[in-house]
């Protein structure tokens, strides 16, 4: 290092490029790098989804998750544990993997393993879609398509087969099928009068498609000097042209498909509805996919929106909704500006202490440039520009200035004392390096644990520490260069000018700078008398020791008595000015029902919420139609009895939308009995930590016994739901989904000459339509879009339970009716099958209301221990969620923090050779503790993981501050003072850095404090912690000094008393 | 700089350490005095916080229901079966005479009254044998008298015992056999000259026309398993046929109403009642053939038709009926969930007569008095505590539609 400075002096343009080429590079790298809200939470999870039309959640996943998932365990490596959701239809089967897997291998054996069970799965099943999922990836723009003049299938088939492809092609953007409208499809609707009256069956009609209308090629003839291209007419071009195609000859006649079914452009039954503001609508969510920028992926987006309005049928209007950006923007450029305020009062600050320009110039040049250079830093290790990774610069802003700040007074002073620059510099930065580097390592190991935590909350506070460990790098290495290069200019002339002062009086000055070099003055007049204030308490302390000592630990104790009334959050709760509410009708409302049910709500909320504040409500109604997008689904839907009803209020009337969803939750079950309200995490910061699932407390029963499992959560629910602070308590799986049961009598069909099979068949494309036991398409020529040709029954026809009696199984002479053969029988069945592991699971999710988490989870884990006696012994009970993210982030931080404390007593005990000392000074650090506690009860804030970065922070400034007296005392004791007066002169002459670094942090923090973004505990905790800490720093530490170096004295004279003797 | 040096500083003072300590001393008290209360008014201020939270909570995991009350089941539970339409009396009619058609009345959708001329077979062999069984019986009956006489004769000279036994009984029995000849050409002429009433085809009851499978100048031959030249039938009234499968056979008594519709009249329903049942189940489709009389009098049902024939099951007695929704399977045994005077669940064991589909006929197990819960909740259990919907609101905002 001492050669760096060397080089500093002698070749003084090489650090000057130093720092030309980081202010390059950085501003390179701030412009280049994307920008987010969070890091990439990088958990390595392939989402495998399903799908079969009409399957039962229950077939869904004991006939095809459940041996796909045996399959996986045998063929995929790295696998941490495996979750399945089996909805009507569809099944998503998502894989977690360990974190050092390589994801291109996982997802190719994920796709191997597929292809072995597909053979012994339902016939007709296609292949799974597979693909890299992201539970951290929510919508950060959605577009809705709406329409006065134009149909929901036109709507849909826009957005799904015009839009979407272009919106793909914006880097970064991941586009999932839209939500809502109609999906276009081309329909046979079969007519079962018809079709017993000509004695037909509706396999019939599916039979006469699949042979009429085929897509096969029948090659080229070549005739003379020309190769003729040969067409012919297997697939009908017009829609029309369908209704003609023959079924069968019969009495002299041919029968048409016309004659029994109706072919026409329609729509399957609808599934998803999306209504904004009432009016039905078309969704489509962008997510970011792979490590592109949030900002520029919404930028992109806008970018195309009138490139997009152009391809829209007349009368379609596009509209963007749930644009995230400005949230991303504010919270970002609210920590920007919080740092940017942080640099100005501390460089302010520095200007007070020093009373010196040119060298608070010095200090506030290598701010930037450490951060320039921590942020080139982070680039380089593929780090995103986000909250996390600038809260922890503006964090470090404070310690920054620190290493500058001591290296510069201390060049003064041995200016002052005559030297000149050069020897002044070099002096200088030999006293000063060693204790330097002792405080940036012990900073370097406090941050350690952060950066071993794993899990969502390592992804998360690793960056953030790691920006802090390189800004405090570069400030160091910074200060050993381009800070001594600077001084050597800078203070050389500061000198020069001064000592020309001296000899012909004072320059003459504007009248601005002699106000403030009087100021100056009148400041460094009663910092003096602080000090003298300081130093005759402190020579009071060290009158009474031991009472001094036990007094100051006493309070420090009671105050740590108050730790158990802050509460835990995982992470402070973030404002959002949108709701997101999730309703469930009574199981089974069909989707129609479900979005009358929406429509009353819609009304009851706008009666309930202040006039004016609403800017739009959108329901997402049902299951979405793809299961790429039942992937990514974070709300716990299952199917049409479900709805997502999204409140977005005025920005500028309602910026907290908190205290209108308590008013929501406590009316609206009130006025909708059997509708189940669940308010779910708005924004995006909650979603992300929730890691996909719908709220933060999931307690789960995983094991084989499920109707115990199902039993034991169900008994459990009342007892749950009356913890205080718990929010919509709701058992997940829904069991009562209303259900028809066929109970075909097999040995009375064999008699009429029907087998199970043929019932089945009869029942299946009427019901479910044709398209899983015989896809067949229709290419539409114009567009060149292809759309799925489906022959079935429509649904309106079919109303009530007679007509499903009434259903023909047999059309022949006598004809058979399903009710001849079978009898039907009301029961229930699951509305959605889950597993853990392959182990079917049960979960009842949970929110907090005006709780913290982690006093609620103590409640409800309380209860789990208590009745776990009454679960079966092999079924597993946990409580998952937010909660167990939290649980270990807290105990990685403790442990870590401990740890931490252990490494940096021995650093010091390198540094000092000494046990006792490092000992004393680890002694000082609860106050610190008791500083945070005191702070965050005062202020009402829970702790949280940012509040135990702060803590962190504090116990890394801390101990560099004691290592200041401790080091003064212990020259002053070698110099042979008596103890009693090195702890004081210690005290005094440490007095000013100590308080100096402290304050500089303190004002540092203080913006951050004061905000109400999320890092808000961060900066309180490192007030409070800092204060308190610093105090005892001044206090405490020099008496305990005296007092041990006291007892060491007198035990040695006494020794040598003895020896006397 | 202030660089402290105990031995520059002035020798502490007892005096002014003493008076120092004491302000110290009170400052430390006034601190700790608050802290202590800053303390206090913390856990006060969480702990009522806490309180009204629980209170909160409380409220929140009792649910709200909607009640309902039974009501007394009147509706009819459907039966849809396909069904044939046949005509009262169907009567195909053939030709008995071979010949040429000479020509027809009545083409079909013609409404004839019993005994019309419907066609005209043209046979000229048939008049010739007419021709020809008229001489065969002049033959016959020249034959028969001479035969008369010669046994008369005979019969004299035997008397005179101038011929012999023999030769008279030959001649006597010549006769009988010649008598009979005559009548059997007779007889002959007789059948060939009814034959001749066939020519002309017949309406065998007022009718409508059905079919007519010939024309003029066909070629008509007579005979079983040839085919029919004309179709009428009566269609004043209709038979329907229905297969009713054995499930319901049971309720198929005579009398038992139903409805009759038909694709090519899109809202329109007939009237029909059972009239008949075959009493018997068919072996190859287990199906109860059932026969059912539509009233016809605008003509608008036709023979042939494929029809939908909607039987209206009447309920057995009156039952109470519950919506489906309010049906809870609690250990397997259908359920619902009412309200006592405590607001408390019961759950009632009930039995279900007849699913209608949106409603159920419940037979045992409800009273008219019960309030059901409308949407019971999934992990509904006995005695759990719950609060009735605000009704007054319910008004309120209806009055306010008004």
């Amino acid at each position: 290092m001492l050669a760096l400075v060397l080089i500093a002096l002698k070749r003084p343009y090489t650090f000057m490029v130093l720092g030309l080429v980081i202010l390059i590079l950085g501003t390179i790298a701030v412009l280049k790098t994307p920008t987010d809200i969070f890091p990439a939470i990088g958990i390595p999870v392939v989402s495998v989804i399903w799908t079969y039309v009409g399957l039962a959640p229950d077939d869904m996943s004991g006939r095809v998750v459940y041996p796909y998932e045996l399959a996986l365990t045998t063929l995929v490596n790295d696998i941490e544990h495996i979750e399945s959701q089996n909805f009507f239809g569809y099944g998503v089967t998502k894989i977690y993997f360990q974190p050092n897997v390589k994801i291109d291998l996982a997802v190719a054996q994920v796709s191997a393993a597929s292809q072995t069970v597909l053979k012994n799965l339902p016939p007709g099943i296609n292949p799974p879609q597979v693909m890299v999922y992201n539970a951290s990836t929510v919508p950060v723009i959605q577009l809705a398509l709406s329409s006065k003049t134009r149909s929901e299938v036109e709507l849909n088939d826009t957005a799904q087969n015009f839009l979407r492809p272009q919106l793909t092609t914006i880097q970064g953007a991941a586009v999932p099928y839209p939500y809502g409208g109609k999906v276009r499809q081309v329909r046979v609707d079969l007519n079962q009068e018809k079709l017993q009256a000509l004695g037909l069956q509706p396999q019939d009609v599916v039979d006469t498609i699949a042979r009429q209308n085929l897509i096969l090629p029948v090659g080229t003839q070549k005739i003379g000097e020309f190769e003729y291209n040969v067409l012919i007419n297997d697939a009908p071009e017009q829609i029309k042209t369908l209704n003609d195609l023959p079924i069968k000859r019969a009495d002299g006649t041919i029968i048409y498909l016309r004659d029994v079914s109706f072919v026409h452009n329609g729509n399957p039954p609808q599934i998803n509805m999306v209504r904004v503001d009432g009016g039905l609508a078309v969704l489509m969510p962008v997510q970011t996919s792979g490590s592109a920028s949030t900002l520029e992926v919404i930028a992109g987006v806008k970018k195309m929106l009138p490139k997009l309005r152009l391809m829209l049928p007349e009368g379609v209007e596009l509209t963007v909704i749930g644009d995230q950006s400005p949230f991303i923007s504010d919270a970002v450029t609210s920590v920007v500006r919080e740092g940017l305020i942080a640099a100005t009062l501390t460089g302010l600050m520095i200007l007070l202490f020093l009373g010196s320009w040119r060298s608070t110039i010095i200090i506030t040049i290598s701010i930037p440039l450490s951060i320039l250079a921590a942020l080139a830093a982070l680039a380089a290790i593929g780090e995103t520009i986000n909250v996390m990774t600038l809260g922890g610069l503006s964090l470090a802003v404070g310690i920054l200035v620190d290493d500058a700040t001591v290296t510069i007074e201390n060049v003064n002073r041995h200016l002052e004392a005559g030297e000149e620059i050069d020897d002044a510099i070099v002096k200088a930065a030999k006293e000063i390096i060693s204790p330097a580097t002792v405080s940036l390592f012990c900073i370097i190991i406090v941050f350690a644990p952060m950066l071993l935590l794993g899990g969502v909350a390592g992804y998360l506070f690793r960056p953030l520490a790691e920006a802090v460990v390189f800004a405090m790098i570069a400030s160091y290495i910074l200060t050993y260069t381009l800070v001594e290069t600077m001084a050597r200019y800078f203070l050389s002339e500061q000198q020069r000018l001064k000592g020309e002062e001296e000899k012909h009086g004072p320059r003459p000055r504007g009248k601005f700078v002699t106000t403030l070099t009087r100021l100056q003055l009148a400041f460094e007049h009663r910092f003096e008398a602080l000090v003298g204030a300081y130093a005759r308490l402190l020579t009071l302390a060290l009158a009474a020791p031991r009472r001094f000592v036990a007094g100051f630990m006493a309070a420090v104790a009671l105050s740590l008595c108050l730790a158990p009334f802050l509460g835990r959050n995982f992470f402070p709760d973030a404002e959002s000015n949108e709701i997101r509410m999730h309703v469930r009708a009574p199981m089974g409302t069909r989707i129609e029902e479900t979005g009358a049910l929406c429509d009353r709500i819609e009304a009851k909320i706008r009666e309930i919420l202040p006039k004016g504040s609403l800017s739009s409500i959108v329901d997402n109604i049902g299951l979405p139609v793809s299961g790429v997008n039942m992937s990514y689904n974070n709300s716990g839907t299952i199917g049409a009895t479900d709805a997502d009803i999204m409140i977005t209020f005025d920005r500028d009337r309602v910026s907290n939308s908190n205290p209108m969803m308590e008013l929501l939750r406590q009316k609206l079950p009130r006025e909708f009995p059997g509708a189940t309200f669940a308010m779910l995490p708005a924004d995006i910061v909650t979603q992300i930590l929730n890691f996909g699932l719908p709220a933060p407390l999931d307690i789960q029963a995983i094991g084989v016994q499920r109707a115990e499992n199902r039993a034991y959560l169900e008994k459990i629910f009342e007892r749950l739901s009356r913890v205080p602070g718990i929010a919509d308590p709701r058992i997940q799986q829904a069991n009562n989904l209303p259900t028809l049961f066929v109970d075909v009598d097999r040995t009375l069909a064999q008699e009429v000459g029907l087998t199970e099979k043929d019932v089945t068949l009869a029942l299946q494309t009427p019901l479910a339509g044709s398209f899983q036991s015989a896809p067949n398409f229709w290419l539409d020529t114009r567009s060149g879009v292809s759309y799925p040709l489906v022959a079935m029954e429509p649904q309106y026809w079919l109303t009530d339970l007679e007509a499903l009696y009434n259903l023909p199984v047999f059309t022949g002479n006598p004809p058979q009716l399903l009710g001849g053969v079978a009898t039907l029988r009301r029961g229930w069945s699951a509305g959605i099958v889950t597993r853990y592991n392959a182990q079917p699971s049960f979960d009842i999710y949970a929110g907090v209301r005006e709780r913290d988490l982690g006093g609620v989870a103590d409640d409800v884990d309380a209860i789990l221990k208590e009745t776990r006696n009454e679960a079966p012994a092999a079924s597993t009970i946990v409580l998952r969620g937010q909660y167990s993210t939290m649980h270990s982030a807290y105990t990685q931080l403790f442990v870590g923090l401990a740890l931490a404390v252990l490494f940096v007593y021995l650093v010091i005990v390198v540094n000092f050779q000494s046990w006792l000392d490092p000992f004393l000074i680890v002694c000082a650090l609860p106050t610190a503790l008791a500083g945070i506690v005191w702070i965050l009860f005062l202020t009402g804030t829970t702790l949280s993981v940012p509040a135990l970065t702060g803590a962190i922070m504090c116990m890394g400034v801390a101990t560099a501050n004691s290592n200041l007296i401790v080091a003064f005392a212990r020259e002053r004791l070698d110099a042979g003072d008596e103890p009693i007066h090195a702890a004081a002169a210690a005290g005094a002459t440490r007095f000013r850095p100590v308080l100096m670094t402290a304050l500089a942090m303190i004002i540092g923090m203080g913006p951050m404090a004061l905000s109400a973004e999320q890092n808000a505990p961060l900066g309180r905790a490192v007030i409070g912690g800092l204060a308190f800490a610093t105090t005892a720093t001044l206090l405490l530490l020099p008496v305990l000094i005296s007092l041990a170096h006291g007892f060491l004295a007198r035990r040695k004279q006494q020794g040598q008393a003895d020896v006397a003797l | 700089m202030s660089h402290y040096d105990p031995a520059n500083m002035p020798p502490p003072d007892p005096q002014a350490q003493a008076a120092l300590a004491r302000k110290a001393r009170r400052w430390l008290i006034g601190l700790a005095v608050a802290a202590l209360a800053l303390a206090i008014w913390g856990v006060v201020s969480r702990r009522l916080r806490e309180a009204d939270l629980a209170k909160l909570t409380l409220e929140a995991a009792t649910p709200t229901v909607e009640l309902v009350t039974p009501q007394v089941s009147t509706a009819v539970q459907e039966l849809i079966l396909p069904a044939n339409v046949e005509a009262f009396y169907d009567a195909p009619i053939y030709a008995r005479v071979n010949g040429y058609l000479k020509s027809w009345a009545h083409d079909i959708g013609d409404r004839v009254k019993a005994g019309e001329v419907l066609a005209v077979i043209d046979a000229p062999d048939l008049e010739q044998q007419v021709e020809q069984a008229k001489g065969d019986l002049g033959l016959s009956v020249a034959q028969a008298g001479l035969a008369g006489i010669t046994a008369k004769r005979w019969t004299a000279l035997r008397d005179q015992n101038a011929v012999s036994l023999q030769s008279t009984d030959e001649k006597t029995h010549d006769l009988t056999a010649k008598s009979s000849a005559a009548v059997a050409a007779k007889a002959n002429l007789d059948r060939l000259n009814a034959l001749k009433s066939f020519l002309t085809l017949v309406a065998p009851f007022d009718g409508v026309v059905t079919a007519r499978n010939t024309d003029i100048g066909a070629l008509i031959d007579a005979g079983v398993g040839k085919r029919d030249l004309f179709r009428v039938a009566d269609i004043h009234a209709m038979r329907i046929y229905t297969s009713v499968p054995q499930a319901y056979a049971a309720k198929m008594k005579t009398g038992l109403s139903a409805r009759l519709l038909l694709p090519q009249y899109p809202g329109r329903e007939f009237e029909a009642k059972v009239i008949a049942n075959a009493n018997a189940i068919t072996l190859n489709s287990r199906t109860l053939l059932v026969q059912l009389l539509a009233e016809n009098r605008d003509g608008a049902l036709w023979p042939g038709s494929f029809g939908q024939i909607r039987f209206q099951l009447p309920p057995d007695g009156a039952p109470l009926s519950v919506p489906a929704g309010a049906l809870v399977f609690l250990n397997g045994k259908p359920q619902v969930a009412t309200l006592d005077d405590k607001n408390r669940v019961r759950l009632k064991t009930i039995t279900i007569a007849r699913d209608l589909g949106a409603t159920l006929e419940v037979s045992t197990g409800l009273t008219p008095q019960d309030s059901v819960i409308k949407s019971p909740w999934q992990s509904i259990r006995d005695g759990e505590l719950v609060r009735v919907m605000d009704e007054k609101d319910e008004n309120g905002a209806r009055g306010a539609a008004k």
